[in-house]
């Protein structure tokens, strides 16, 4: 295998490569330490090739999914909401981060930064309390899901204004480099669907790929993607001022507390797998 | 001579003026050590390991408030001196653990620097880092480059600079101003040299002194790697 890992917890699996290329038109993106060639035939079938090797690879949720290996260990995850009626689906573009993906799907799960990192945005000092919340395993899929989460916010959407409210949250991991929230959206009773997919360049590189599957009226979609850029902005420069660029799994070079059960579980769970790439080996 | 005080080398890590009380943090570096230097509002001088014990975010992101530094990411708040963890905003009612603390180095003032040892035990200043500038001398500027220190006091030597008996400078004219040049060993490829004078700041002395800084690092720079 000529990519820069052997960790079979990303050959194995559906890693997105960004949005197909339109019909009769290629591009080529940055997997795993190589070059890949994305096409699109004219009939619509896109395919992503390694030199001249085809890779397995599939389009779904508006996104190219490669699996390096050709044998994927699960099939890609399901994602109900994109193809739920009144949403709008807006790809908000790939945003290169460089540090390892695993502290980017961290920070996505992440409640204790919105007063710090996003002022006015997604918290507010003296907002800042992490109220309990459940994490488990579902048996079934393995994914992570995070409920009752709930969080004060000033301008939790571009449909907010900053009047603030309380914000119900629901988390979700697929994959090592995939995770969706679910959050209160303008509509009453319905939850506005965000969902993160990486694209790993290398173990301290990545592309982020950001789905929004919300319920909003009045929004264009240049002021969708405009609040959700003005958010990432904000994450990626702590994002890449972590000392370590990888996530260290084991020891202790990193202390957690009490409203940090996400990132421990997410920790646990990808040790469990026997995660390797984008980790900090023990010191 | 093996004891302590001259294994563990003393750093100068930045101007002490560069420090203001309960404001900026300034990166630093040490043998390769990444450092948070700051002032608490006490006027106290922190070195820190650059990096919050929680999530490894640089401190240098953060912000000092009163006698306390914050980090960027989550607000957690360390207390100058002991960097011991006082405040976790995430659980407002919950006394921070006493196992979260940030990484400290000893540091001293002396001769308009601040320096920094990297270990951890209680060692007496010794009395060389005051001497290592002439009172009343002036400070000239700041080289940057991209070298190891010791091939940085090899080219010095040959400027006719020569090291200090009783303090870490290097000493003599550069292009016959009178010089104290101080070097900090940051990085494997990275060195500091603080150069202080006895020339006037805005006198013809000190312009020759700047020409002869610029001559200085060009020839470090000119100088085959490994």
């Amino acid at each position: 295998m000529p990519f820069i890992t052997d960790d079979p917890n990303m050959l194995d699996d559906w890693l997105v490569v960004g949005p197909a290329p339109a019909p009769s038109a290629s591009r080529t993106t940055r997997l795993l330490g190589e070059t890949v060639r994305l096409s699109t035939g004219a009939d619509g079938t896109p395919s992503c090739h390694l030199g001249d090797q085809p890779l397995a690879a599939q389009p779904r949720y508006g996104y190219l999914w490669v699996c390096p290996s050709g044998h994927p260990a699960r099939p890609l995850f399901e994602f109900p909401e994109y193809a739920e009626p009144g949403r709008r689906l807006v790809d908000c573009g790939g945003i290169g981060v460089a540090v390892s993906g695993l502290r980017v799907i961290e920070n996505f799960l992440d409640m204790a930064h919105f007063p710090f990192v996003h002022a006015d945005y997604l918290g507010k000092v003296p907002h800042t309390e992490v109220a309990q919340y459940q994490v488990q395993v579902e048996p079934t899929t393995g994914e992570i899901w995070a409920t009752d989460c709930r969080f004060w916010q000033p301008r939790a959407s571009a449909a907010h204004d900053a009047s603030g409210s309380e914000v119900l949250y629901k988390y979700r991991v697929m994959q090592p480099f995939s995770a969706m929230l679910y959050k209160s959206s303008f509509r009453a009773g319905e939850l506005d669907a965000i969902g993160i997919f990486l694209q790993p360049v290398d173990d301290e590189h990545v592309i982020a790929h950001t789905l929004l599957a919300c319920y909003d009226d009045d929004s264009t979609d240049a002021e969708l993607i405009a609040f959700q850029h003005t958010i990432f902005g904000q994450d990626k420069p702590i994002l890449e001022n972590h000392a370590f660029k990888r996530m260290p799994l084991e020891g202790r070079a990193e202390t957690p507390t009490r409203g940090d059960t996400s990132s421990v579980t997410y920790r646990r769970w990808l040790r469990e797998r026997g995660m390797r790439f984008g980790v900090r080996a023990a010191a | 001579m093996n004891t302590p005080e001259n294994t563990v080398r003393w750093h100068p890590v930045a101007r002490s003026a560069d420090l203001r009380p309960g404001a900026n943090i300034v990166a630093g570096f040490a043998e390769g050590q990444e450092l948070a230097l700051w002032r608490a509002a006490d006027g106290t001088a922190q070195a820190w390991e650059n990096r919050c014990p929680h999530r490894s975010v640089r401190f240098t992101l953060g912000q000092v408030i009163d006698n306390r530094l914050a980090c960027a990411y989550h607000g957690w708040q360390y207390e100058a001196g002991s960097g011991q963890c006082a405040s976790i905003p995430a659980h407002p009612a919950m006394q921070a653990p006493r196992n979260v603390c940030a990484k400290t180095f000893g540091t001293a003032e002396a001769a308009g620097m601040l320096w920094v040892r990297l270990s951890p035990d209680a060692l007496p200043v010794p009395d060389g880092l005051g001497n290592a500038v002439p009172a009343g001398w002036h400070f000239c500027r700041t080289l940057t480059v991209r070298v190891p220190a010791a091939m940085v006091r090899e080219t010095m030597a040959r400027h006719g600079l020569s090291a200090d008996e009783a303090s870490p400078a290097w000493r003599g004219p550069l292009d016959g101003v009178e010089t104290a040049a101080l070097v900090l060993d940051a990085q494997p490829l990275l060195s500091f040299i603080y150069l202080w004078t006895s020339a006037a700041p805005g006198s013809a002395e000190m312009k020759k002194l700047h020409a002869a800084a610029r001559q200085l690092r060009t020839d470090i720079e000119a100088r085959p790697q490994g």
